[in-house]
């Protein structure tokens, strides 16, 4: 199998996962053992204020405590700039609740493996029949006004704007260590890539409600998300090198 | 000559500009501004005080800008010059932020880098 020669990370950004994190791990080693896979694995603390970081210490997970809270995007990043300094090929962006399934990760990789993309998103909504989750009507709205939104500044369709289950390749890795949008990470850092004329695919996957804990995303933070959002997309320009 | 300033809006103004620039002054030689940032409030006060010394020049601008009166454009001027430096002063802070998140994940990864060094060398 391809596989095996690529070295392949799961960014886990944990914030207050004591319920969920042990489970996650174990679930992702059960999973290495079973398909001869070896997925590595770095949690990213981000300053939680529960046992997270006791939990990882005492059973030996690869974690990084980040002495702060910096938030999804400076946490995810974080991820990346491990991945890029220990010279990981690909690197994956992995919930640490509950919500990622670990056997979709291969769906998610084998694009990147076969080089037919640079960054591969999985989707709730490619394949509607593939997740039963598909989150609630407010949130579908939401994220379907962001599609729209990146289609038209470009050109390109993808369904599942704010899905934080993806895979990048090398190059992705290294330009996310450089630079990543720390706030609104998951559609920025989307269009980010798109802008980079980089090849960008959506794979299908199913997602399971969260097994603890609370989204990042509050209720009534929700319309600020957006215009937030949206504002963004409008004004991004391509970065210089 | 008839000011389109009252005398005593005109004395408030000028004193005010002196106490502040005075003020600047003082917090430059004792370190506690750098220059960078304190010369945009240098002109910002003098911009005031000359008001305050000339308003009939600026009373040409009133009506050309659409105020009814000097004082009001004085009140807009004043509040021209905090809007540039609120702006300015959010530019700072998201520069800062950018700085802090570097180092706090630059920290971050020395800190598991000893830890890691330290079990080994325990074991």
């Amino acid at each position: 199998m391809k596989t095996k020669k690529q070295k392949i990370l799961l960014i886990i950004p944990a914030y207050n996962e004591e319920e969920n994190i042990l489970n996650t791990y174990q679930k992702i080693i059960e999973y290495n053992k079973k398909s001869k896979t070896n997925y590595d694995v770095i949690v990213i603390n981000d300053g939680s204020k529960d046992n997270t970081s006791k939990i990882c210490h005492d059973n030996n997970i690869p974690i990084i405590d980040l002495i702060q809270n910096l938030g999804i995007g400076g946490a995810v990043q974080t991820g990346y700039k491990y991945a890029y300094q220990n010279n990981y090929d690909i690197a994956i962006q992995f919930d640490g609740d509950g919500q990622h399934d670990i056997k979709y990760v291969e769906n998610i990789v084998k694009p990147i493996i076969d080089e037919q993309a640079d960054m591969v998103i999985g989707s709730r909504f490619i394949d509607k029949k593939a997740s039963e989750f598909q989150s609630s009507a407010a949130r579908r709205i939401g994220i379907n006004l962001i599609s729209y939104f990146i289609k038209l500044k470009t050109k390109m369709k993808i369904y599942d704007t704010t899905s934080g289950f993806r895979a990048v390749n090398k190059r992705i890795i290294e330009l996310f260590s450089i630079s990543y949008p720390t706030e609104y990470p998951e559609p920025i850092s989307t269009v980010e890539v798109l802008k980079y004329h980089l090849r960008l695919k959506e794979v299908p996957v199913s997602m399971n409600e969260r097994a603890g804990g609370s989204s990042s995303i509050y209720s009534w933070k929700k319309a600020y998300y957006m215009i937030n959002v949206i504002l963004s997309i409008l004004l991004i320009r391509k970065r210089g090198k | 000559m008839n000011s389109v300033l009252s005398v005593h809006l005109r004395v408030s103004l000028v004193l005010f500009a002196i106490i502040m620039a005075i003020l600047i002054f003082r917090l430059i030689s004792k370190n506690k501004l750098p220059i960078k940032y304190s010369l945009f409030w240098l002109v910002a006060l003098l911009l005031i005080f000359l008001v305050g010394f000339f308003p009939n020049f600026i009373g040409f601008f009133t009506s050309f800008v659409g105020f009814q009166t000097t004082s009001n454009l004085v009140v807009g001027i004043i509040l021209g010059i905090l809007l540039t430096i609120t702006l300015l002063l959010t530019i700072i802070v998201a520069e800062q932020k950018r700085k802090s998140i570097l180092l706090i994940q630059e920290l971050s990864f020395l800190k598991a880098k000893v830890k890691e060094l330290d079990t080994k060398k325990d074991k």
